[in-house]
Parts: C-alpha cells; structure tokens; sequence
C-alpha cells in the first residue's frame, strides 16, 4: 500500500519522504508490521493514455500497456468476452489503489475529465469494442464515469497516480 | 465535482444516449452487437441519473427506459 505518514500533521507525499541515516526508505516498519510504503510514481503522474478503435482490439493494452505500467493495475488485463478476432468484445482490467481514470472521451458521447476519480481510486472497468462502436465502462469499486460506455467510433480514456 | 459547463456537457452525452437507444437498432449492426451496445449504455444511464452533481436536469425520458 501507498499509505502516508503525517509529520507534524501533514501527510508525507512524496515518493521518498521518510529517510534514515540519510538513506531513503521504501519501506517503513513499525514491530515488524509494514506501516508505510513509498508512492511508485509522484502524485497526479499520468501514467498512461490509450486510444481504442471500433473494429479494433484490446491486444496492446493488453500487452504492452500493462508490461509498461504494471504496478497501475493489479493484474493483467484480459479479454471478457469474445477475443481478438471477434466481432464484438469486451476486456477487463482493474486498477491498483491510487490510481483512477482521469480522462475519459468517447468520439460521439464526449468527454469525462472533471477528476472526481482522484480520491476513490482502484476499481474495476470495462472496455467495449464493437465494429462500428467503443467505449469505456465503470463495473466497480474506483469512481464512476460520467460518458456512457458505447459511442460511435474510438474512445481514449487515462490513468493518473493520485496515491490515495 | 464537475463545474456547470461539465455537467451540462454531460447532460448532452446522456440525452444522445437516450435517442440512440429511442430510435433502435442501425441497419448497418448487427442484432447481437446492438444487444452489447445498448445494454451497455442502459447499465450506465442505471447508475448515472442518480449522481450527485445534476441539478434541474429532466431525467424522465431517462427513467421511461430503466424503470
């Protein structure tokens, strides 16, 4: 976890604040219990920002977007229905704790940018790719979206590290 | 929380979805991909006319599809 320590009543944010004998730590212990860990990016780091076709696929979010940014996700993401070749289908991913989608445009329904994800991080989406439609769809846990999750044409959406 | 012009931006993309779903299938999709695409969409209108930032905003064709 990216947890914080408060210092004189305020968090330490940065992603090494804590040091000893002028080394910083990853890690902080306290009895043998981790208490603290350093943030793997700055906060409001934008991590990544990818853009799907209708008629397209999921293959390189899958692949090289999550071989990039692994520790933005919890595990890799997969196809959930249909697969590369289909038609229609749909691939899964959640998002680790800290980081949350902070754009999100569909070509015909428009644009979600107004970063109320930032503090209700992790969760679980859905892409949807069709022949003629995309989008991006909230399933749970993390914050909502305010564009709906299938729109003519591409969609884009991004991931930003908020470490909350 | 999104600021007037957002949400009224929002407000645009849920009335498209609306008439999208009012006026039915395209011809040029096919049955099952409309099926994952409505669905989809009506899902999203489920969670979406009950957020925290609409104001004055006429939800009623909205629940004349979910209700």
């Amino acid at each position: 976890m990216a947890g914080d320590i408060y210092f004189n009543g305020s968090a330490l944010t940065g992603q090494h604040d804590t040091y000893f004998n002028g080394v910083a730590m990853d890690n902080v212990y306290l009895d043998g219990a981790k208490i603290w860990t350093r943030h793997p990016y700055a906060i409001g780091t934008q991590i990544f920002n990818v853009s799907f076709s209708a008629g397209g696929n999921m293959d390189s979010f899958i692949g090289s977007t999550y071989d990039s940014y692994p520790l933005a996700f919890t595990a890799r993401p997969s196809y959930y229905s249909g697969s590369s070749g289909s038609l229609d289908k749909t691939c899964r991913f959640t998002l680790a704790d800290g980081f949350y989608v902070s754009y999100y445009n569909q070509a015909e329904l428009g644009t979600d940018s107004d970063g109320a994800g930032a503090a209700n991080t992790g969760g679980t989406y859905s892409i949807y790719i069709g022949g003629t439609v995309s989008g991006l769809s909230h399933v749970s846990g993390g914050g909502g979206l305010s564009i709906a999750g299938s729109g003519n044409n591409g969609h884009s959406f991004k991931v930003t590290y908020s470490g909350q | 929380m999104p600021t007037a012009e957002q949400i009224a931006h929002y407000y645009e993309g849920l009335c498209k979805v609306v008439d999208n779903i009012n006026a039915g299938k395209p011809d040029d999709i096919i049955q099952a991909s409309w099926d994952i695409h409505s669905s989809t969409n009506i899902a999203w209108l489920r969670t979406i006319v009950d957020a925290d930032f609409w104001t004055d905003e006429d939800m009623t064709a909205v629940h004349l599809i979910i209700d």
